[in-house]
């Protein structure tokens, strides 16, 4: 099940800290502006 | 597993999701060592980043999920559909009650889809989210032409 948002009613990608595979701390928005639409793709474990 | 077959799947549509404008980030509910970990086990043509106080999970509103969830009827079919993929199970790391989602953010930061999984097993699929980026843009355009 999912929710689509009109741009006027979209709320707001949420402020947060990060790590990559490397240890960096990165945002959200190091990747957003890079594409048209990100996917976030939260899984429940890394396996 | 059900996890790494999402990752196989997005990753076998890399390319025609590009083309579509939509680039994919995975987030998992682990620490940069598991993100690592992940990546020496298996090619993943996104960036991998890890969520180690659940901020981002929390802030999208994805939640522990319940031992149905988790494991129930639903989730066991999804973990014999993999395994008939040729995925089989190989350790995972990470918060292992946490439930999956994804949000779909457009260039200017707004949150347009939100998918919040009914179970474990509950990944959108490659496929669906072509169908929703589609979405996303036609409601774009009503929005233009009746602006």
């Amino acid at each position: 099940m999912y929710t689509v948002y009109a741009a006027d009613d979209a709320p707001r990608v949420p402020a947060a800290e990060l790590v990559d595979s490397a240890g960096r701390v990165v945002r959200l928005e190091d990747y957003w502006p890079n594409a048209e639409l990100t996917a976030f793709a939260l899984t429940r474990h890394f396996g | 597993m059900l996890c790494r077959a999402q990752i196989v799947d997005l990753s076998k549509h890399r390319d025609e999701l590009l083309s579509r404008g939509v680039q994919v980030v995975i987030i998992g509910p682990a620490t940069a060592e598991d993100a690592a970990w992940l990546l020496r086990r298996v090619d993943v043509p996104f960036p991998v980043l890890a969520d180690a106080t659940g901020d981002v999970f929390a802030a999208f509103e994805l939640r522990e999920g319940t031992a149905r969830q988790l494991s129930g009827p639903k989730v066991m079919v999804h973990g014999v559909m993999a395994l008939a993929r040729g995925l089989f199970p190989g350790g995972t790391r990470g918060r292992s009650k946490q439930l999956p989602g994804l949000a779909l953010v457009d260039r200017t930061g707004r949150v347009r889809v939100r998918q919040a999984a009914a179970h474990a097993g509950d990944h959108m699929s490659a496929q669906a989210l072509l169908r929703v980026a589609a979405d996303v843009a036609a409601l774009d355009h009503a929005q233009r032409v009746t602006t």
